[in-house]
Parts: structure tokens; C-alpha cells; sequence
């Protein structure tokens, strides 16, 4: 028996299965894929700025216990370099494309969508709001109102299925995720990576060139289940789960909670066959439990202890 | 790319702490060249989640086998020491850009401790192609020069200086390629890996005796395949004034001297 594995994440985006790659950690460069792109629910770019962004001095990476700490502070070949050189080979492959959109002001991320507008083969785009502002140095995604404001342009400027990326370092995740409801969003991703820093006791300074940087992998999983749990609760949205999912049965535990789609991001490195295990993974996991379609699941954790 | 699994078929240690991997792996070992690293994992340890970049050695496609010379630096590397012959190991490679030779002439090597591994690869195929091949070994004490007797096969001429031995008198490897090049010979590229100070001082050599200078970089990696942006480094922006990242894993491991901003 065959089972149904797409998901629709907004009128008129329905992926083929629920798997894509987290932003920023997957290579789509020639040569370097471990299997065909095109088997993936989706391709999600690397964060696309207006202009081209350096990112952050080196070091960059620290790898923790069952995590990784990353500074790698967004570099980006900027719309232009992305529409002409990047965009080209993308669309080839046959899955939806969703790119991620990177700003510092209110302003930019529409800025940065008005400008792929005229291509075609973008399913969506997927805000990042996880940069910091350039006004006050603190990221969107932990400012309720700068982040709608942000979101209400965007919108204005695209009628593709809008996905807003929501952080995991604020006090109350249900805000966020209710703001950019009312701001417009089709859909959140949720989470990004937790802030957090390591020192190197034998140089007595801080690893990472940025002192600070965002913690991904096994270890914030629990972290980011919670919150989707939480997020499911609070809106009507569909959410895409990610944050340390690293094989099919962390994948399902996102399903369970409630999420619609999920995000792998550092296992890729860890494991570059790994997105199309979890693909594989959960076809089969949903045949062995007699479960026709994705769907069926999403959401059972909850209905089981309302029972 | 290839993403792929192989055998551990030997496993020595050299020194204390410093050890030689053989693993069978033919499809990378007929593809890879000189300059070049692999990706390796070798554990199932859910607190150890990344593979580690590692240089080649030596390249032995008829025998379908890499060579990893490696020291124990952190939990990955202790991790891979354990592993015994018969063991699997994860492998993704070869990665990044080899080194080019020249098509005549003469290379010095330049090797600071366990910066010596990829070197090893770069003398075996220049001697292979003809090239008259001078290698510089350095390392804090005798039992940590690396691999000499293998240099000795491929090279005219292995010069080695210690610190704790005083072999040399301590003298920097660049200073002894200087000695090596006032006596009349001339080399068309150097090769050095391990030390930032001996990369730094050739810089200025290049233009005095007329050579060209290429670092292999290391730096921490995620993916090794250009997608986590991780390994940067500083590199000096085209047509000057400002610096530019590059990464260590895709555009490099192989930068000229005098384009890494050190």
C-alpha cells in the first residue's frame, strides 16, 4: 500500500513529502550532493541578503557535547549574484524551491522579495528573522512589532506562500508565532539555533570569533519540541518543525506534536544521506502502523492526553 | 564527491600520541590527489555528532588504500585512535583543491610537526613527475619528526631541526631553505603546512628567490563540502584594500602565501 507523505503548507504549496533542508546547511553547488535534490519536499536556500554580506571572522564552529555552536553570521552573495548565478541551477532540479530571505531593516526583506518577483520557480519565500536589526542590534525575531512590521511588507510585496522563521531565544514563543499569524504569515519554521558561547580554557578567550553564536544538533531538540508543541497550540497556521531532528523517529516525535513539515539542518553535515532516510523512514513508519496518509499523525501526541 | 564507507586495514602509532591509518577505500584513493582531505567518521557516539577533516598522506590508488597520519587533538581524533584494522570508517572526499606542480624543476617542502601528513602526498607525485624534491622537517623534539624516512625516498635532500634537540640549532625551516638556496639551488614552489610563522616568512622570499609560496590551511570544519561556511579564513580582498573570507574546505586547503591575511 502506498502512502500519502505530502504536506500543504499554504494554498497552492503542496510538497511532495515534508522533508527539507534547514537553511544555510545544505550544499547545492555542483558535485557535492549525496543524493538527487529533487527527492527532497523542498530545496530551502542559504539566507539571501540585498547586498552581499561577508559574515562573521573566524572561528566560526564549535562542536559541543551532541551540538554545534556557529558564528557563521549569515554571509550571503547578495539578490543580485543569487538571481543571476545561483537561481539558475536551482531550478532545474524538479521540487519546490523556497528561498530564504535575510534583511536588517524593516524594509530590506521586501526589498530583497520585490526583486524575485519576476522569477519564476520560487514556491515561497522564507523569512529570516533571526539577523540582528540594524536600529538597535536586537534580531526581528525577538521583537514582536518590528518583526510584523517587517512581515506586513514583505506581504505587500508577494503574493507566494510566506513562511516566517521564528528564534527560540525570546521569553514566550506564542507571541512571536501569533504575531507573525496577524502579520501575514502562511506558515512558521520554528526552531532557529539557541544563543550560546564556549571559552577555550587553554587560550582563556572565547572560541568563537563572535563570542556568541547559535547552538544546533542533538542537543536542542527537546527545546525545540517544546516550543513547537507550544506554537501549534497558539495559532492556526501550519508549522515546519526543526532544531537537532537527526533521524525518522526525531522527525515523528515533530509530526506527533503537531508540526506539518520538518527542517533537518546540522545532521546534514553529520550524515549527508540523511534527509532521504528520514524520507524513506517515514513512509515506512506510517505502512507499519497502518496509517494512510502523513496527515493521519499530525497532531496525535496532543489528542492522546486530551483523551 | 564521494560519499562512501571504508576499512580500516592498519593502524600504528608512530609516537606517542601520533599514529598512521590505512584505510581500503579505492574509489577515492584513484581520485584523490595530492593537497587534498577526506572526511572521517568513525564512532557511534551520540555526544560526537560531527566527522573531522583530515589530510591525505599517501595516495596509493593500485593498492586502493589512503594514508592518514594523524595527531590526538580532541575527542574525534582519541575516538579514531581507538579504531583497530577491520574497523568501518564514514569517509566524504576528496575535498577541496590539491596542490599544482610544476611541470620541471625543483619543490621545497616546508613541514612543522604533524603539518608534515599532506606534504608527504605532494613528494611522492613530484618525485613520480621528475621533480627534484627538498624537504624541511621541524618539530619540538626528534621523536616528533614525522614520516623522514618516507620523505628520504621521494627527496634529494631531508633537512630536519629540532627545538629540544637543537638539531640545526633550533633554526627556523625557513632559514634553512635560505641556506639551501645560497648554495645555487633553486626551487620553482614551496609547499608548507603546520606552522603560521614559516608560511608568514615565506612571503618575502618569493620575490628574493624567485619562487612561488602555497600554505595548506587547516580550520575547525562541519561539512568539509562548502555548504556550513564554518572554515573560513582571511584572505586579502582582489585588487587590494580589505579582507575577504574564503573557505578553507572549497576554495582552499591551497592558498598562496601571500594572499592569506595572517
Amino acid at each position: 500500500m502506498q502512502v500519502d507523505i505530502s504536506v500543504e503548507l499554504a494554498s497552492g504549496l503542496r510538497l511532495k513529502n515534508p522533508v527539507m533542508p534547514a537553511s544555510g546547511t545544505y550544499e547545492y553547488g555542483d558535485n557535492v550532493n549525496a543524493f538527487d535534490p529533487a527527492e527532497l519536499g523542498a530545496i530551502v536556500t542559504k539566507s539571501i541578503s540585498l547586498v552581499p554580506w561577508p559574515g562573521n571572522a573566524p572561528p566560526r564552529l564549535c562542536e559541543t557535547s551532541s551540538g554545534l555552536l556557529n558564528a557563521v553570521g549569515i554571509p550571503s552573495e547578495g539578490l543580485k549574484s543569487f538571481r543571476e548565478n545561483t537561481l539558475p541551477r536551482l531550478k532545474k532540479y524538479n521540487t519546490d524551491l523556497i528561498v530564504s530571505v535575510a534583511g536588517k531593516s524593516v524594509t530590506e526583506f521586501a526589498q530583497v522579495i520585490a526583486g524575485l518577483e519576476a522569477e519564476e520557480g520560487i514556491s515561497a519565500y522564507e523569512l529570516n528573522f533571526s539577523c540582528p536589526n540594524l536600529g538597535n542590534g536586537i534580531p526581528f525575531a525577538t521583537q514582536p512589532q518590528l518583526m510584523q512590521q517587517a512581515l506586513e511588507q514583505a506581504r505587500q510585496a508577494t503574493a507566494r506562500p510566506l513562511i516566517v522563521k521564528l528564534s527560540p531565544n525570546v521569553t514566550d514563543i506564542k507571541v512571536m508565532a501569533q504575531a507573525a499569524e496577524k502579520g501575514g504569515a502562511d506558515a512558521l519554521a520554528l526552531i532557529n539555533t539557541v544563543t550560546g558561547m564556549a571559552i577555550d580554557v587553554e587560550r582563556r578567550r572565547p572560541v568563537l570569533g563572535n563570542i556568541f553564536g547559535g547552538l544546533s544538533g542533538p542537543a536542542i531538540k527537546p527545546i525545540a519540541l517544546r516550543m513547537v508543541w507550544e506554537t501549534v497550540g497558539a495559532v492556526s497556521i501550519p508549522v515546519i518543525g526543526l532544531g537537532g531532528i537527526n533521524n525518522t523517529a526525531d522527525a515523528l516525535e515533530f509530526f506527533l506534536a503537531g508540526a506539518s513539515a520538518i527542517q533537518v539542518g546540522t545532521a546534514n553535515f553529520a550524515n549527508p544521506l540523511v534527509m532521504l532516510e528520514i524520507i524513506k523512514g517515514i513512509a515506512n513508519y506510517l505502512q507499519e502502523n497502518k496509517f494512510t496518509k502523513l496527515t493521519d499523525i499530525v497532531g496525535l501526541a496532543r489528542t492522546a492526553i486530551e483523551e | 564527491m564521494i560519499f562512501t564507507k571504508g576499512k580500516i586495514v592498519e593502524q600504528k602509532a608512530v609516537a606517542n600520541g601520533y599514529y598512521l591509518l590505512s584505510i581500503a577505500q579505492p574509489d577515492i584513493a584513484s581520485k584523490a590527489i595530492p593537497g587534498q582531505f577526506v572526511m572521517l567518521k568513525a564512532w557511534e557516539r551520540g555526544d560526537l555528532i560531527l566527522p573531522r577533516p583530515f589530510s591525505l598522506y599517501r595516495i596509493l590508488p593500485r593498492q586502493g588504500q589512503l594514508q592518514i597520519l594523524y595527531k590526538v587533538r580532541g575527542k574525534g581524533t582519541a575516538e579514531m585512535a581507538r579504531r583497530v584494522p577491520g574497523d568501518e570508517v564514514e569517509l566524504i572526499g576528496p575535498s577541496g583543491n590539491g596542490v599544482t606542480l610544476p611541470a620541471k624543476g625543483a619543490i621545497a617542502l616546508l613541514g612543522r610537526g604533524i603539518g608534515a601528513a599532506p606534504l608527504m602526498a605532494i613528494a611522492e607525485e613530484a618525485a613520480a613527475k621528475g621533480l627534484a624534491v627538498y624537504t624541511f622537517l621541524s618539530a619540538r623534539k626528534r621523536e616528533l619528526v614525522l614520516g623522514d624516512e618516507d620523505f628520504a625516498r621521494y627527496s634529494r635532500r631531508v633537512i630536519v631541526a629540532t627545538d629540544a634537540d637543537q638539531e640545526n640549532g633550533s633554526r627556523l625551516l625557513t632559514d634553512l631553505l635560505a641556506d639551501l638556496l645560497s648554495e645555487g639551488i633553486s626551487v620553482d614552489r614551496v609547499f608548507t603546512c603546520g606552522s603560521k610563522r614559516l608560511a608568514r616568512g615565506l612571503v618575502p622570499m618569493q620575490s628574493q628567490y624567485g619562487f612561488k609560496a602555497y600554505v595548506l590551511l587547516e580550520e575547525v570544519m562541519a561539512c568539509g563540502i562548502g555548504a556550513c561556511k564554518g572554515c573560513v579564513c582571511k584572505i586579502a580582498a582582489p585588487g587590494g584594500g580589505g579582507v575577504v573570507y574564503k573557505k578553507v574546505c572549497q576554495d582552499g586547503p591551497v592558498f598562496p602565501v601571500d594572499e592569506v591575511v595572517w
